[in-house]
């Protein structure tokens, strides 16, 4: 197999939710001399590119989605040890996100972690029920270029205005963009409590960010 | 009509005087507030878990309790706030599984770590399932319903279907996602005999004294493809509700997340009533579709009132009778608030409660005149 019909096969077995085919491709990728990141960039992440398009045309749902990043995990568990420093890591910018305070939900935010890690930002995940000191500080501390809150209960939605409050307060709200996301937000909520942009489902979450940091 | 006679109408498929507008009673402020809602005709829903018991002879569980570390300022200033982490351990002949929960604010609890980890665990969470026992337990429904009399209805409480448990209580998300592509073989033998049990509990349910029945499915398109639908949740409705219907009970099913690419395969089953159904932007589908494409099932409506807690009671009312205005001329619908918003005594909350519920009062008359539709409906 020469370079390019590798890379369609790490591509392919991505958009096949084949996760030891995954393995197996990013393994010949490196027999081959595919340098590392080429094979993340052009296999893995064009697969998930696909992965994204049948699920934004209803063909796949979040169970595909979840096998789409395990598949990716496993690519980059062979991949990434081969990866020059800094080719990857801080390649698009630092996004914090978490799951806003009250609310144990995990699976948007863990999504939205696996397409922003696959498609090259540093992303620093805080997990769930996470206080809105703990976002201040850890804005303050990491200099991220996106925060993202999750909340997937009516009833936590309040605390993303919060979170949204307290880095005005603390002077770091014009430094960070803010998205928000989870099942009862929406669009008009994002803009009454003040975020820079809603996400429906991950993959908008996704094209946001990246929007945002190919403008830097 | 009576408020509990104003609501079984709908259930029952007949002509009300009014449109019933209801709420959970959880999720009613007390007071004042109550007694004026009450006034403008809110139909009270009391929901009794359990009106069956539950015996697992060979399988014994031990639960421990802890608090969570919370921070000086929290303890002061808030107890409700307080979070509990509750881990439950069952031991078998065939070896332990565990599950965590996290109760939050006193209300809720929430898996934190589900009893299938791996898939070796299957074997042990089979016997535990093949194990447990059902038994009538009606005592606490008959007096919830004695309690209630005519102010409301009281709702025999079912377990969610044998896939969304596993969804939900046995594997979390992300293992039943992987184990559904890698380890079907597996997954689809703890399917059927969770299948198995939770048909001998609806028999047990099916003879209580409650007339409907009321499951917290919970389903989201998004999770719950139409393939797994399709595959695992319509069979299992088919039999669920024969086993009810043939005892004269109303199915009952809690549906508030997008249902949009479901919609054909919901109108396919025996679904009574579509409960908690939630209207756009929550839901993807609007309540003329709803009533369109599920005809002969009760459309029992949320109002969304997270999107207009603070947009103002103006734009509540216009929000209220747009939703009449599509359910227009009103057969087979009815109205609630399904949602946990939060602080049910906020001054805001209860606002938008009696708003809606004034709103229904006054223009929920049946039938329903369809006007114009207002610059609220079209957006």
């Amino acid at each position: 197999m020469n370079e390019r019909q590798i890379l369609d096969r790490l591509r392919d077995c991505i958009a096949n939710l084949d996760i030891e085919g995954v393995r197996e491709a990013s393994e010949q990728a490196l027999n081959a001399n595919v340098p590392a990141i080429k094979a993340i960039d052009e296999g893995l992440l064009r697969g998930i590119q696909m992965v994204s398009e049948r699920f934004q045309a209803g063909e796949f749902f979040l169970t595909e989605i979840i096998v789409a990043g395990a598949a990716m995990e496993e690519g980059l568990k062979v991949l990434r040890p081969h990866v020059k420093k800094n080719e990857i890591e801080n390649k698009l910018g630092t996004v914090i996100i978490g799951t806003v305070e009250g609310d144990l939900h995990s699976i948007g935010k863990d999504i939205v972690c696996m397409w922003l890690q696959g498609s090259g930002f540093n992303v620093v995940d805080l997990g769930v029920d996470i206080q809105t000191d703990k976002f201040v500080e850890t804005v303050r501390a990491k200099n991220p270029i996106i925060l993202g809150l999750s909340s997937l209960l009516t009833s936590t939605m309040p605390e993303m205005e919060n979170v949204i409050t307290r880095l005005k307060i603390a002077g770091l709200r014009c430094k960070v963009k803010v998205i928000v996301g989870g099942a009862p937000v929406s669009e008009s909520f994002a803009e009454k409590i003040g975020a820079d942009a809603f996400a429906p489902e991950a993959v908008a979450a996704l094209n946001t960010c990246k929007e945002w940091a190919s403008r830097g | 009509m009576k408020v509990k006679e104003r609501m079984m109408a709908v259930l029952h498929h007949e002509e009300p005087d009014v449109i019933p507008f209801s709420a959970y009673t959880v999720l009613v402020p007390r007071g004042d507030v109550e007694r004026e809602l009450r006034s403008m005709g809110l139909c009270l829903v009391d929901v009794v878990y359990g009106v069956h018991g539950i015996n697992t002879p060979d399988v014994k569980m031990q639960t421990t309790e802890a608090v969570a570390s919370l921070n000086a300022n929290d303890r002061l200033l808030c107890v409700t706030k307080q979070k509990h982490v509750l881990d439950r351990v069952y031991f078998t002949p065939l070896g332990k599984l565990n599950e965590k929960y996290t109760a939050n604010y006193a209300t809720s609890e929430w898996p934190a770590e589900w009893v299938i980890k791996d898939v070796k665990d299957y074997e042990v969470a089979e016997y535990i399932l093949d194990d447990t026992e059902f038994f009538p337990r009606y005592d606490d429904f008959v007096k919830a319903e004695k309690m209630m009399g005519n102010d409301g209805i009281v709702e025999a409480i079912a377990p969610k279907s044998p896939i969304q448990s596993m969804l939900y209580e046995l594997l979390g998300y992300k293992t039943f996602a992987l184990h559904y592509h890698l380890h079907r073989k597996e997954f689809d033998q703890l399917f059927r005999l969770y299948t198995r049990k939770q048909l001998e509990m609806y028999k047990v349910i099916a003879e209580s004294p409650a007339e409907v029945i009321l499951s917290f499915e919970n389903i989201t398109g998004t999770m719950t493809s139409p393939k797994i639908f399709e595959e695992y949740c319509m069979p299992f409705y088919n039999e669920a509700a024969q086993i009810l219907h043939s005892k004269d009970k109303i199915f009952m099913v809690h549906l508030d997340g997008k249902l949009k690419c479901l919609r054909d395969l919901i109108a396919k089953t025996p679904i009574d009533v579509i409960e908690a159904f939630t209207p756009p932007p929550i839901g993807d589908m609007t309540i003329e579709e709803a009533l369109a494409t599920w005809k002969g099932k009760v459309l029992w409506t949320n109002f969304p009132a997270t999107e207009y807690l603070e947009a103002g009671l103006e734009r509540v009312e216009k929000e209220t009778i747009s939703m009449l205005n599509s359910a227009a001329p009103g057969r087979d619908f009815a109205m609630a608030v399904t949602e946990d918003i939060g602080d049910i005594m906020s001054l805001e909350y209860m606002k938008v409660l009696t708003t809606i519920a004034r709103q229904v009062a006054e223009h929920g008359a049946y039938p329903l005149a369809k006007t114009s539709p207002s610059p609220v409906a079209c957006r």
